[in-house]
């Protein structure tokens, strides 16, 4: 069954059809918030958790003609940001759930490269480089115009080179 | 240290998968369950209701007034109102259960 399918059977038959796009997409919001949030996995559940919680609540306005996958994405990203915004009120307690709960060093590399680039500089370099999404569909999921997105890209590249 | 390209692929190769991906679907199925319609959203809804039926309300004043009059004269129950203190009693009443259905939406005791 294809997304579409299981958006329109979650609207006219049961809520309970929304399961499966949480079990089809589940590890990769999941994966998305890893990168993000630099191997927090509570804060990439939570993260994943909230997005889907939106999706749902949202899902009256999604355009069918649309691709399911990046309206998702775009939602991530909101929450993303809203959920790192609510964490920025205490971080003496971000440091605490950073130093519990981040996975083992062997995928520091990328976490340490992310470390320094901004909230919308880490996403949009994550989803150019890891997912390989195109300026136009990241411009469509962030709202950031597409001028202003090879900037973000430009200033992400330069701190990224001063680590290497 | 690794160059650049050396840690996209890397990470592009790495997979992420929760440690119990049908737990946290349970959870966020159960959650998705829950919500409940914001107060704003319940309120909004209801007074936008009672608004177009005020306007329809309005809108028959004319014979709704003769109809209280004729009321009036035939029952003599309540001679004391004019038809339209008896409107503005009728909205008020209106708002009222707007508010009630609201609560009520809010608190699960009716549903949407």
């Amino acid at each position: 069954m294809d997304d579409k399918e299981i958006v329109r059977r979650t609207l006219t038959q049961s809520r309970h059809h929304y399961r499966l796009i949480i079990e089809k997409y589940g590890d990769f919001l999941y994966g998305l918030g890893m990168r993000l949030t630099r191997g927090d996995k509570y804060l990439a559940e939570d993260i994943s958790q909230e997005a889907f919680l939106r999706s749902y609540k949202y899902l009256h306005n999604f355009d069918s003609s649309q691709n399911f996958k990046k309206w998702l994405v775009g939602i991530f990203y909101n929450s993303f940001k809203d959920a790192i915004r609510k964490n920025r009120h205490d971080e003496a307690l971000d440091e605490n759930m950073v130093s519990q709960t981040t996975i083992e060093p062997s995928y520091a590399s990328f976490f340490d490269l992310i470390k320094y680039l901004t909230d919308d500089e880490k996403i949009v370099f994550t989803l150019k480089y890891i997912y390989e999404y195109s300026n136009s569909e990241i411009s469509e999921i962030t709202n950031i115009k597409e001028r202003q997105l090879k900037e973000v890209i430009k200033n992400g590249k330069g701190k990224i080179s001063e680590q290497l | 240290m690794n160059s650049f390209e050396q840690i996209i692929e890397n990470e592009k190769n790495t997979r992420y998968a929760m440690d119990d991906k049908s737990n946290f679907a349970n959870l966020t199925l159960a959650r998705m369950l829950a919500q409940k319609p914001s107060v704003l959203e319940t309120y909004f809804k209801f007074a936008l209701l009672y608004l177009l039926l005020a306007v329809a309300l309005i809108s028959a004043m004319p014979y709704f007034n003769n109809q209280l009059a004729h009321l009036e004269t035939m029952l003599l129950l309540i001679p004391q109102f004019s038809p339209q203190s008896l409107f503005y009693v009728m909205i008020t009443v209106l708002l009222l259960n707007s508010c009630l259905g609201g609560f009520m939406l809010k608190h699960k005791i009716l549903s949407t």
